[in-house]
């Protein structure tokens, strides 16, 4: 298993009273697969995505990594090290350029990448559908798509064995929605992903 | 894509924020910037001006004290004579570098004539009782004189401490009264030493006794200070000229001769009068006023504490710095002034940028979270933002270096000015030899300079900075503070 979530507690304490987002969960995820997870709106699953990728922390429970303890990598090391996450609203710094925002990740990471990062980050954009051209632009001036592209891309930069999204197409029309399904499709079927 | 590229991106890319925090620290840096001038400014007038009024101090009778005592306190007051051990002690103190205590008396003389020069119309030297030389009784074989560069020693030697003990007589005087009496080293003269009565009734002096002392020369000395002053200043020529010839008949000797003089003068009187041959049986009638030379003008404050309380009732110390401390009012209250503003610069700086730079994090709270979520260390996010405030700070405050240091001079002119018009008054001016007592508030205004020296710019760029570090410091823990999750998603 690469993540393995074991009897976590997630609540909210309203008064007295405790309201459980998560209560006893467990989960666990193989490398190398593609998993959705589905759900009502309010369900948890955005908390369950949140305490995986160790932006938040569970009341009880605990997330294994590679059969260790994420608490114990340290949240921070985790998700600099071990984990790209690609969100609903893309996330990415708007007064970067599309390439400036892939790199932020790569100066940040401490695993194992090439010296030439610029390089690497443009082929990156390009193998995920951003030309040169559009790769140069301040992100704000890309569509919806392009921007998750790019947020992909960053999820990507860094070598992850790991890469959790949140409702990643949610703020996407359909034809733009299909072909993020299919990038991560074509993310997957290459297995251990290495773009470089 | 490190976080000091990130900084520098931060601020090329946002140029507004970067422009408005650069507006605020600029205009704050104003304030502070020539607080600080006029901080330094002040400073430097006072080091100035007590490095040329000197490091000479004396102990005297505090007359303000006694001018201030009731009459009651006054006829029960017992006052106490400044003793020769006393001196000594003070003088034994570490900030003292050298110090001389000494009697001066005048002296006529039938074998040498006074050196005289050519004066303007209506000024005579000397007067009617033919008295025209001074005689200087030194007790610091080196002659304090000589050392603090009064005058020179041309010719010849300075004394011994042998001399100066059994009061041998010797004498050193000044070359120009010694070539308009043909004398050299070695030469003898003889002074006059006269008793005189005055008559109240008639107004005339009359010489109760005199006898006659013969000195040799063994040095020639040449001034050095009243030669400058009446080169320069030409509208006093003929006072500084005066002055100059006292110094060329101004005759050193040891002060045992000055005191066995004394003696023989109270003795003739005391023929005379019993009241007074009871009083010399009673008491020395020697009376002293030290001068004391210290290592460096800071030295001034110390040895005024310290000797305090080792002096009688209603004596104190007296220094040049005294006199700066009456006329300083001026340059006190700008300094005063400074300070508060000084003050209330750095609280405003602090809590106007600590609050702009709050409000643009607040507005960067995603991108902050984004930094967090990609697993940067809050350190680094941390030292970003602080890169970014400290360049643009530096850039307001380099600039603000020059433009308040400017404004400082343009304000401090218009206070100075606004001052000037105070009157200044030289009554109760007590004259004590190697204690310039001349000093004018003018003097004190014309050392005022605000300049752009380095201990201002490092003092200025210090104070600058770490206000700005302090007022960034707020901000940043609302960083530390920050949920990436609650941000992002």
């Amino acid at each position: 298993m690469i993540l393995e979530a074991k009897d976590l507690n997630y609540y909210y304490q309203d008064g007295e009273q405790r309201r459980y987002i998560l209560k006893d969960t467990s989960i666990s995820f193989e490398k190398g697969k593609f998993y959705t997870i589905l759900g009502q709106s309010g369900s948890g699953k955005t908390t369950l995505l949140s305490l995986l990728s160790a932006l938040d922390s569970p009341h009880s429970g605990e997330v294994l990594f590679n059969e260790e303890n994420i608490k114990k990598i340290g949240y921070e090391k985790y998700r600099r090290n071990n984990v790209g996450i690609i969100f609903q609203s893309y996330n990415l710094i708007p007064t970067f350029t599309a390439i400036e925002n892939v790199l932020v990740p790569m100066s940040i990471t401490e695993n194992e990448i090439p010296d030439d990062t610029k390089t690497v980050a443009y082929n990156l954009l390009d193998y995920i559908g951003i030309v040169k051209n559009k790769a140069d632009r301040l992100v704000n001036q890309l569509s919806g798509g392009e921007q998750q592209r790019v947020a992909i891309a960053r999820a990507l930069a860094t070598n992850v064995e790991l890469i959790l999204a949140d409702e990643p197409t949610g703020n996407l029309d359909e034809e733009m929605e299909q072909e993020i399904i299919d990038i991560f499709k074509k993310l997957m079927s290459m297995g251990n992903v290495s773009l470089w | 894509m490190n976080f000091m590229k990130r900084a520098f991106l931060g601020i090329t890319r946002k140029k507004g924020k970067s422009l408005i925090l650069l507006a605020v620290i600029f205009i704050l840096g104003n304030l502070i910037s020539g607080a600080i001038a006029i901080q330094q400014a002040t400073g430097n007038v006072e080091t100035t001006i007590k490095e040329r009024l000197g490091t000479a101090a004396t102990v005297d009778m505090d007359y303000k004290a006694w001018e201030s005592m009731s009459e009651e306190e006054l006829e029960t007051l017992e006052m106490e004579e400044l003793g020769v051990d006393l001196i000594k002690q003070i003088g034994e103190l570490p900030y003292v570098k050298y110090y001389d205590y000494s009697m001066t008396t005048w002296m006529g003389s039938e074998s040498i004539e006074p050196y005289q020069e050519e004066l303007e119309e209506d000024v005579m030297y000397g007067d009617e009782d033919n008295i025209p030389f001074s005689l200087k009784g030194i007790n610091y074989a080196p002659v304090i004189d000589f050392e603090e560069g009064k005058g020179e020693l041309a010719d010849g030697r300075v004394f011994t401490e042998e001399e100066i003990k059994n009061g041998t007589s010797v004498a050193i005087i000044s070359q120009k009264l010694a070539e308009q009496n043909n004398l050299e080293v070695g030469d003898t003269f003889t002074l006059l030493s006269a008793v005189y009565d005055y008559s109240e009734e008639t107004g005339e002096e009359t010489v109760l006794d005199s006898r006659d002392i013969v000195l040799e020369v063994i040095g020639l000395f040449d001034p050095q200070s009243g030669k400058e002053e009446t080169e320069s200043k030409e509208e006093d020529s003929d006072m500084f000229l005066m002055e100059d010839i006292d110094y060329q008949n101004t005759v050193y000797v040891p002060n045992a001769i000055i005191s066995a003089e004394e003696q023989y003068y109270w003795e003739v009187y005391a023929e005379d009068d019993p009241e007074i041959a009871e009083m010399l049986e009673e008491e020395s009638m020697e009376y002293y006023t030290p001068i004391y030379y210290l290592n460096n003008p800071e030295d001034i404050e110390p040895f005024e504490e310290e000797v305090a309380p080792l002096l009688p009732e209603l004596y104190t110390v007296i220094s040049a710095s005294d006199q700066y401390d009456d006329i300083s009012g001026p340059m006190e209250s700008m300094s005063t002034l400074s300070k508060y503003v000084l003050l209330v610069a750095v609280i405003a700086t602090v809590l106007i940028t600590g609050l702009v730079v709050l409000l643009f994090l607040r507005d960067r709270k995603r991108e902050l979270g984004i930094y967090l979520s990609l697993g940067e260390k809050r350190g680094k996010v941390v030292g970003q933002i602080l890169i970014e405030v400290i360049v643009v700070a530096f850039v307001g405050i380099t600039l603000s270096l020059f433009t308040g240091n400017l404004l400082a001079g343009q304000v401090s002119d218009t206070m100075m000015k606004a001052d000037d018009t105070q009157e200044e008054s030289y009554e109760g001016v007590i004259y004590y030899e190697g204690i310039e007592t001349n000093l004018t508030a003018e003097d004190v205004i014309d050392s005022y300079e605000v300049s752009l020296n380095s201990s201002y710019v490092l003092g200025f760029y210090g104070i600058g900075l770490l206000t700005i570090l302090i007022s960034t410091i707020i901000p940043l823990i609302y960083i530390v503070r920050l949920n990436p999750k609650k941000i992002l998603m």
